[in-house]
Parts: structure tokens; sequence; C-alpha cells
């Protein structure tokens, strides 16, 4: 059975429907046997990345800001695959959950490296990263363009950090994909 | 012919965002004193530029948005400003909204899908899109305006914007020339990775005090 974090950057408290999507799925995976931890960032202080480097060149691993985000990267650690959940808004993910992802970086070193394909890439401090996924709630006008595009930046994502993105699916279909993709792990 | 900047770099003015998006206005105005009632430039990362940036972004002009690549797309700052942008769906029709995207790796797949999303974020804007400028290997730029790739690199940037005021159009020769590598020469990067990875990143370790602790896991 897998450790799964849903990181659930929903920006408003009041989008009940989404977060009641979200919760009924935490219950089918836990009645499924994962543990299952949630961060509503919403309810986080999470500063933005400002790109000093400190992380890397001054204080290497840790961030400059001594905020809530430091769970985050806990949680990540600790997962064996990572649930982004957000609704989209302007064809992505939500700010708040994009701000969060920026702070990544100090799982990383600041050296470049090749991946497997030839193409240049980070090294992991930590030696893992999770599995990851996408939740999102669509906009009226979301269409099937815009989920490729998601999923080809979250791909991207995920190769950078050296795993592998599963699927991003809309919290308004049904959950089995995603009780499919956790049965293995 | 109006130029508005919106710099989405988390660096602000100290920026290769900024070295970048004034080489491009530089070529616009040709001049480097740029007429004030027809520029104006917006850094996202202040908060006191924000609702500026905001009210100024559907008036009638050329838009330049730039930011670099953060985690494979853009920076939560450029993300919430997208966001505020909302109420302009559909209704952004005088405002011609470049794109500038800049990464530090030197393979263009790293700007790829910021290029498909801006642009599909232009239609719902109703903005009309002259493209998309990507650049690889952009780190490091507001370092390097004196060295020869540097000036190289700063002059196509004036013909960008030199060549956009005379026929509104980006020029592809030039586009395809900032874009980036496909990939490094796979005979060359056994070399020149880690002699950058030692110019460039262990030096200012040492410089930092910080080289011994270089591989820290300070969360366990």
């Amino acid at each position: 059975m897998a450790h799964i974090f849903i990181a659930d950057g929903t920006p408003s408290q009041e989008n009940r429907t989404f977060r009641e999507h979200l919760e009924k799925l935490r219950e089918g995976l836990i009645s499924r046997g994962h543990t299952v931890e949630n961060i509503h960032l919403a309810e986080k202080t999470i500063a933005h990345c400002t790109g000093c480097f400190s992380c890397w060149l001054r204080t290497p691993g840790s961030c400059i800001f001594k905020d809530d985000h430091v769970d985050f990267l806990r949680s990540l650690l600790r997962a064996d695959l990572v649930l982004f959940a957000s609704p989209l808004i302007l064809g992505f993910p939500s700010g708040l959950l994009k701000t969060s992802i920026d702070r990544f970086i100090p799982q990383a070193l600041p050296y470049i490296e090749l991946d497997e394909h030839g193409e240049c890439r980070h090294p992991l401090r930590y030696g893992k990263t999770p599995l990851m996924a996408l939740l999102y709630e669509p906009e009226k006008d979301t269409d099937e363009e815009d989920v490729q595009i998601i999923t080809f930046a979250f791909e991207r994502f995920a190769r950078n950090a050296h795993t592998r993105f599963l699927f991003a699916r809309s919290l308004e279909d049904s959950f089995e994909e995603v009780y499919h993709a956790t049965a293995n792990l | 012919m109006r130029l508005q900047i919106f710099n989405g770099s988390p660096r602000g003015k100290g920026s290769n965002s900024t070295v970048l998006t004034r080489a491009f206005a530089k070529g616009f105005f040709g001049t480097e004193n740029f007429p004030q009632e027809e520029f104006r430039e917006f850094f996202l990362a202040n908060p006191g530029d924000f609702q500026g940036a905001l009210q100024a972004f559907s008036e009638e002009s050329t838009v330049l948005l730039a930011f670099p690549i953060y985690t494979d797309s853009m920076p939560g700052i450029v993300k919430d400003f997208i966001e505020a942008l909302q109420p302009y769906r559909g209704s952004c029709t005088a405002t011609k909204t470049i794109f500038l995207v800049q990464t530090g790796f030197p393979e263009e797949t790293h700007t790829r899908p910021m290029r498909d999303y801006l642009l599909k974020l232009a239609r719902r804007l109703g903005a009309p899109s002259p493209g998309v400028i990507r650049m690889g290997g952009g780190e490091g730029t507001r370092n390097q305006a004196q060295s020869r790739r540097g000036k190289k690199t700063l002059h196509r940037y004036e013909e960008l914007g030199r060549l956009y005021a005379e026929t509104g159009e980006l020029d592809q020769n030039i586009l395809e020339l900032l874009k980036g590598t496909s990939k490094l020469p796979s005979l060359l990067a056994p070399f020149i990775l880690p002699l950058a990875n030692y110019f460039f990143w262990d030096r200012q370790l040492k410089k930092n005090g910080a080289y011994a602790k270089r591989f820290d896991r300070p969360l366990g």
C-alpha cells in the first residue's frame, strides 16, 4: 500500500464542490488501504520563490523563507505519490499551487547532468521524488488541448524531477483511474 | 506605437528578463531613451506594480510579457497575474501580446509547454499574438551583457524589436537562433558540463563558504 500526499491548491475556501470531491477521493483511497495526508495550501503561508539561489549556494537545501512550505517538502519526501489538486484558472492550475511547486528547487542540487535522453537536468538532493499526478476542476471552456498542454508541462516537471507523471484527471470524472493507478504502488 | 513590458521575473529589476526586454525595447524605439508617453514597464514581483499592470494590460498597445521558466512553467507570481486577467477574457482585442520565456538549460524542449500554453492564453483573452520568443541558456545573461556572447544575444533582441516595430511581426530567423539547441553535442557534453558546474556553481559555493555543505539534507 502507498503513502499518498494530496497537495490541494484550491485558492478559495468557498470552492466547496472541489473540496467535497477531494474528500471523497481521500476516503476512497484510505478504504483501499493507502495512507493519505492532505495539505490545503490556502491555509498556509507560502512565499513566492525569488530566484535568489540561496538554497543552492548559501544554505544548501534550505530556503531563505522560513514559512509553512517546509511541510510541503517533508510531505513530498514521505510520499510514494503526490496528487496535485487544483481548479484550472485560465487554462492552468492555480498560482497558489504553482508557487508551492516553484519552491521545489531546494530538493535539487545546482549541478547540471544529462538525463537518460541526453537532456540537461539537476541531480536530486535526497535521491527520490514521488510519482506525480494532477486532479483538476475544469473551467467551462476546458478542452482536450488544455489537458494536453497541462499534461505536457507536468510531464516535463516530473522528468526534470527524476520521476514520472501518471495522469491529469478531472475530479468531475470517475475516481477509477486514480484507484487503478494507485493499486500497484 | 506603445510598448508595455510586463516583467514576470521573481528577481524583478535585477533579472535576466529586464536585460532582454529592454534590448527589445531599444530596437523597438530605435533609442535607449524610451519615450515616456509610449513606454511603460511593470515588475510583477513588485506588489506596488500589480494593480497598475492589471489596468494597463487591456489598453491599446504591444505588450511584452516576459518570465523565466520555473519548474517547467510560469513562476507563481506570473500565474497570479494571469488569474487576475480573468475579467478580460475575450476582450483584449487591442492588446498585441508577445511573450518571452527563457530557461537556464540550453535545450529548447524546456520552453515548449509554455509556448503552447501562452498561445492558447492569448486566444482566451482575445489578444492577437505575434508569437512567443523562446530562449535557451538564458541564465546569466544579466552578468554577461559586455561579453561577446552577451552582446550577440542582446543585438538579436534589438533586431527583433526593430523589425517588429517595422513589420508588426517577429522575425522567424531570429526566433530560431534564440530558442536553444535540440540537444548538447553528445561528444562535447561530458567535457562542457563539469566545467560549467565548476565555474558556475562550485566557485560560488566556495566564495560563500558553503562548498562543504553543498550536499546537505536538512530535511533528513
